[in-house]
């Protein structure tokens, strides 16, 4: 019995610094999922518009750092439109590093959310449209919060949160885009 | 059997009980991590950062833009000694911006895949990429006779208005004076090339890395996955030593009585 057991430790210590030896170095990579440019072709065909421009203006400001609850750390935006279509790139940090995502406003309401370029090294759960397509239809309530609940996905809280900012964020900007005649660029 | 039993639980006991003081341990610190600071703290260590593939930093490429110094170490841009954002481009040139207020002096950034303006106090104005129309094919950046932005391609050039942020395509035989590479203070540059090999890897990602096995690649996370299959064993024998010890206790009991 003991020397079947003296034979087990070694096999085991064995395999143990075998796969020690052949140990693989972690990887980091961003995820590139769509391109910037690939998303507006995507969103507005072959006939990209000019992109306009918005400047954060200090009454955005405030709204902005309610929603993100920091500076945008920009002052002034780009964004396309066509009628009522208008698209936004815009970037949060979930945990680490930026998400860069492209979400399109319809009116006064979401039409998608799609992760472009994702940099943290989990949550990129976020990306598939089973997430994403939540965001379709939905708007801000009278406290800039989505009128509708967003159910969000285990181990990727922080992602989740950071793409619900980004959503409202895009409904706002939208907003001050549309007023005082801002779209003019 | 009992005795088999016992004998592979504790063998099960012995080989588990090293996973489990280091998880415990690698799982209390990730519990107090905020109120430890750890992801904040960046890792120095050589070896470390040898075993992430974070090699020391390349030589930085540097322009200079009035008092400032803009460089570029790896995919990292920096304003002298301060980060400035990360990019996937190349740094082609840095100009500073003189206009009326209230834009003021400005300092332009130009990379092969965005133009950066940034104010007065370091914040950002706004960054333009391919899609919001910087053109494509940029290798240099420069200011005309009048001061104005101009960016490059070999055969064409755009002038940039800050004011009203769009790009005209720009008369190609006006004299513009191009950014040239400038050498960086031998200080400045040792700073940020410590700076930079640091950036990125904390305390806390290690430990993560560690709990979860991923720092020694698929291979830790074998290792961790054993690790819970002994844990289930050990579980499971131990519970099959104590019922049998209770049988046999119930049997003993049971003879002694008359």
């Amino acid at each position: 019995m003991y020397r079947g057991r003296r034979h087990w430790f070694r096999v085991l210590l064995g395999l143990l610094s075998g796969l020690l030896l052949t140990a693989a170095q972690p990887a980091v990579a961003d995820d590139v999922y769509l391109s910037p440019e690939a998303f507006l072709e995507h969103t507005f065909g072959a006939a990209v518009p000019a992109p306009s421009k918005l400047w954060v203006t200090r009454e955005l400001r405030t709204a902005i750092r309610e929603i993100m609850g920091h500076d945008l750390g920009a002052l002034r935006l780009r964004y396309w439109q066509q009628g009522e279509l208008t698209a936004w790139i815009l970037e949060e940090i979930g945990k680490e590093q930026p998400i860069t995502t492209g979400l399109v406003v319809d009116g006064d309401v979401l039409q998608s959310v799609q992760v472009l370029i994702y940099r943290e090294s989990r949550g990129w759960e976020v990306k598939y449209p089973a997430f994403t397509s939540q965001f379709q239809g939905a708007g801000l309530d009278a406290e800039r919060n989505l009128d509708r609940r967003i159910d969000g996905i285990a181990g990727a809280t922080l992602s989740v949160q950071a793409l619900t900012r980004l959503a409202r964020l895009a409904l706002l900007l939208d907003q001050h885009a549309a007023s005082a005649g801002e779209r003019a660029g | 059997m009992n005795s088999r039993w016992l004998a592979w639980h504790r063998l099960a006991g012995i080989s588990a009980a090293v996973f489990v003081v280091f998880l415990s341990v690698t799982g209390l610190l990730l519990m107090h991590s905020d109120r430890l600071e750890l992801p904040n703290r960046q890792v120095n260590a050589g070896w470390l950062l040898n075993w992430y593939g974070i090699r020391p930093a390349p030589p930085p490429l540097s322009f200079r833009a009035g008092a400032n110094a803009v460089s570029q170490i790896g995919t990292q841009l920096y304003v002298n000694d301060t980060e400035l954002m990360q990019t996937a481009g190349i740094l082609l040139g840095a100009e500073p911006l003189l206009l009326q207020e209230p834009l003021g002096a400005l300092l332009a950034v130009v990379t092969s895949d965005g133009l950066m303006i940034y104010d007065a106090q370091g914040q950002l104005v706004e960054r333009i990429g391919h899609a919001g129309g910087l053109p494509q094919g940029l290798t240099r950046a420069g200011r005309d006779l009048q001061g104005g932005l101009v960016l490059g391609t070999d055969t064409q050039h755009w002038r940039y208005a800050v004011e009203s942020g769009d790009f005209t395509v720009a008369d190609s035989s006006i004299p513009i004076r191009w950014s040239a590479p400038a050498a960086l203070d031998a200080e400045l540059e040792r700073q940020l090339a410590d700076r930079f090999r640091g950036t990125g890897l904390t305390i806390e990602r290690v430990l993560l890395d560690l709990h979860a096995g991923r720092l020694l690649g698929k291979t830790g996370v074998v290792l961790v996955n054993l690790a819970s299959l002994l844990l289930v064993f050990l579980a499971l024998s131990g519970m099959k030593v104590w019922w049998s010890r209770l049988r046999s206790q119930r049997a003993r009991r049971n003879q002694r009585r008359p």
